[in-house]
């Protein structure tokens, strides 16, 4: 007003003093209206914008807003907040893993329901679940936030929007999603209900993936499905009780697939029961068994310098003390080294950590991780069992895997650092995107000792227990593993852990297979047997084979040099049928 | 009219002109700010619709789908180890071309190559079905019981109530 009133002057003032008092009248009134005049003009523009022109274009927006932020501070423990940004995870080749995904619930400001009941009545012919009487009461509780139904489906949320009840409005929430579901649980992991992660890379990268950073797995999906395809395969057809597994790049650690039988839909942690949600790879210790003669054998040749022919009297079982060392594919003759290895000779195996000396053998252990807590990206991991204190008799047992109790993971790490020419490699789950080729310079045991020990693991699948991991033209090697377990303190024969670890190409090797079994039981058509040439090694054979194909990767021509590999062991083999 | 001078005149044009532009601006403002909310509405949508669509696509490529389907539907399988060649190390033999008048005369650009071993055919494939395969009833049950449906699990998972 005052602005108009200094307007008014200026213009009487600019009339000039010789205006007659009529003419001034005169001019104000003209001024006047023409004042009024513009400010209906004005109202009238402007009242045309919002009737007509802005009508059509704003949507209507509705304050509830507020009153769901109220409601957010009244019940925050009804009210899940999920961090909207969590970012995804995928695997080496960008397939997703895990993803965050919005889903709508519905919920009532009973203080804008004008019709209580025709809105019962709509919203439970919406929602066939609920009932009348209950959402009736909801509606009537004269409360300005009231659940009606959580994670509601997106066609569902147009036909609640045509009941036309400003009250009825929709809370958006944000769940996790794992498009993989069980095949990757143990390695991904799951959350709770706030997408919190709980296990797997879910928990260990947490921070990390609620900043909204993605992550890449060194995962396969397709590797992860064959290699779970194929244990679940020897699971049922052994009737045993878990399986586990793990391939694994020996040049670098990277696990291409890492499978836990049982396992169970990460979308439901809840409903899964307790060895479904056990992650054997990482968390389970066992004793491995025979598998283990890879490093006392890696340890015998490291430290003696001596010629593959040298021998083992294993016609004997050995007596230490209380104990008895026996062989399981009993020879009972003179053995050479390859002939150890290939019939899995526990005195043999003994005879060669005995040699090693105890303190040699437990550094070399050592060196391959085998005693220590793994230092891997999930978290859930275990300590090895170690005997404490060590006594010679532990090293003999150790030599052919009894007496240490490692994780499956453990061990796939100690076989890849042995092949791949001798240089120590650390399990790992998470892509090291910058390219570079993470390869550590720390030796374990020298080149000439990883060539032997190629050879000798090409021996066992040619020539001894390991024949069924043979797949032709891939130059598979490997060693079997069949070790009792220990029920209430004592070792039950009937009760064993079968596994098989199988690296190809044996030439050039590039892959180990991990494969256990736990608790076989023999079947008709292996006659009787469950052992690991029986159970895992054919398990490792349909893996590499799938494998082969989906990597692309073509075998060796038929007596060319890479398959004519680890022939020329056979000289300090005596011909003779092998059982398996 | 003495006393309106026609300057008076052109001040309150000018007025009534800067007015009428500032309303217009203003109107222009509120009405680009408000279709800049949409868009940005919108193009969360559909950020979440392409977020929703691309855990579908993965979901229903999973390796043990596409292959349960394929054991259906189709009358192929993984090849076999030993159909497979080294392309470097395999020496084909490409057929002569069958003799045809060239005009002009030019040195023929593909010459045939005699080949040193003979490359052995891979298993013949079988004959395809012509009519497309009904779904067997193993199939469906084992569709129906492990195939969640999509839309129904992202409603149920989280079980918020």
């Amino acid at each position: 007003m005052m602005a108009m009133h200094r307007l008014r002057r200026n213009a009487i003032k600019l009339e000039g003093e010789r205006s007659s008092a009529l003419d001034l009248a005169h001019g104000r009134l003209v001024l006047i209206s023409a004042f009024f005049g513009l400010v209906y003009l004005v109202f009238a523009i402007r009242a045309f914008d919002l009737a007509v022109i802005q009508a059509f274009e704003m949507p209507y927006e509705s304050e509830a807003v507020d009153v769901v932020e109220v409601a957010d501070r009244a019940e925050t423990q009804e009210v899940s907040v999920v961090a909207k940004g969590r970012a995804d995870i995928y695997d080496r080749n960008g397939e997703l893993l895990a993803t965050t995904l919005k889903t709508s619930s519905l919920y009532a400001d009973t203080h804008l329901i004008f019709d209580p009941e025709n809105t019962a009545r709509q919203l439970v012919k919406i929602f066939p679940k609920l009932s009348y009487g209950k959402v009736l009461h909801k509606l009537q509780s004269g409360r300005r936030f009231e659940w009606i139904e959580r994670n509601i489906h997106p066609d569902k949320i147009e036909q609640v929007m045509l009941i036309g009840e400003p009250g009825l409005d929709f809370k958006e929430s944000y769940r996790r999603f794992y498009p993989q579901g069980e095949s990757t649980v143990h390695m991904v992991g799951y959350g709770d209900i706030d997408a919190n992660g709980l296990a797997g890379i879910e928990r260990s990268f947490n921070n990390h993936l609620n900043e909204g950073r993605e992550l890449h797995l060194t995962m396969d999906v397709r590797l992860q499905h064959i290699l779970r395809r194929e244990i679940k395969r020897s699971v049922d057809k052994f009737e045993a009780k878990a399986g586990a597994g793990v391939i694994m790049d020996v040049t670098n650690g990277e696990i291409l697939a890492g499978v836990s039988l049982p396992d169970f839909d990460p979308h439901y942690p809840g409903g899964a029961e307790k060895d479904e949600i056990f992650n054997m790879l990482t968390l389970g210790v066992y004793e491995l068994g025979s598998v283990f003669k890879i490093f006392s054998t890696a340890a015998f040749f490291e430290n003696k310098n001596v010629p593959m022919s040298v021998t083992f009297d294993a016609s004997e079982p050995i007596k230490v003390g209380r104990h008895t060392i026996r062989d399981y594919h009993a020879e009972n003759r003179i053995l050479t080294a390859p002939e150890v290895f290939m019939h899995s000779s526990n005195i043999g195996s003994a005879l060669m950590g005995q040699a090693v000396g105890t303190e040699k053998l437990r550094a070399f252990y050592k060196d391959l991780g085998l005693l220590d807590t793994i230092d891997f990206e999930v978290r859930e991991v275990a300590k090895p069992l170690v005997p404490q204190p060590w006594r010679e008799i532990n090293t003999l047992t150790a030599s052919y895997g009894h007496g240490v109790s490692t994780t499956p993971l453990h061990l796939a790490g100690a076989v890849a650092s042995i092949v791949n020419g001798g240089y120590a490699v650390k399990p790992k789950l998470v892509l090291d995107e910058t390219g570079e080729k993470s390869s550590t310079d720390v030796r374990v045991v020298s080149a000439e000792t990883a060539q032997r020990i190629r050879q000798l693991l090409r021996l066992v699948v040619t020539e001894g227990t390991g024949s069924k991991a043979d797949v032709k033209g891939y130059r598979v090697g490997g060693k079997t593993g069949t070790a009792e377990k220990i029920v209430n303190g004592k070792y039950d024969n009937k009760k064993k852990i079968s596994s098989f670890v199988g690296v190809f190409p044996m030439d050039a090797p590039q892959y180990v297979i991990y494969i256990m079994v736990d608790e076989p039981v023999g079947q008709k058509d292996t006659w009787g047997y469950a052992t690991g040439g029986w159970v895992a090694a054919p398990a490792v054979a349909r893996t590499v084979s799938s494998m082969a194909s989906v990597l692309g990767i073509p075998p060796a021509a038929e007596g060319s040099a890479p398959d004519q590999f680890g022939e020329s062991l056979r000289q300090f083999v005596s011909t003779r049928e092998v059982s398996q | 009219m003495k006393t309106l001078k026609p300057r008076t005149f052109i001040v309150f044009a000018f007025a009534a002109l800067s007015g009428a532009l500032l309303l217009y601006t203003s109107q222009n403002v509120q009405d680009a700010q408000s279709r800049l909310e949409s868009y940005e509405k919108s193009i969360e949508g559909e950020k979440e619709k392409i977020r929703l669509l691309r855990a579908e696509w993965a979901s229903l490529n999973r390796p043990e789908r596409l292959e349960r389907l394929a054991n259906e539907f189709l009358d192929v399988l993984p090849p076999a180890p030993d159909q497979m060649v080294d392309r470097d190390a395999a020496n084909f033999e490409i057929q002569p071309a069958v003799e045809f008048e060239i005009e002009r005369d030019f040195e023929p650009v593909l010459q045939p190559v005699s080949a040193g071993g003979e490359v052995k055919p891979s298993v013949a494939p079988p004959a395809p079905k012509h009519k497309p395969p009904a779904p067997s009833r193993e199939f469906r049950e084992q569709e129906e019981k492990e195939a969640k449906d999509f839309n129904k699990l992202i409603g149920e998972i989280g079980g918020g109530t």
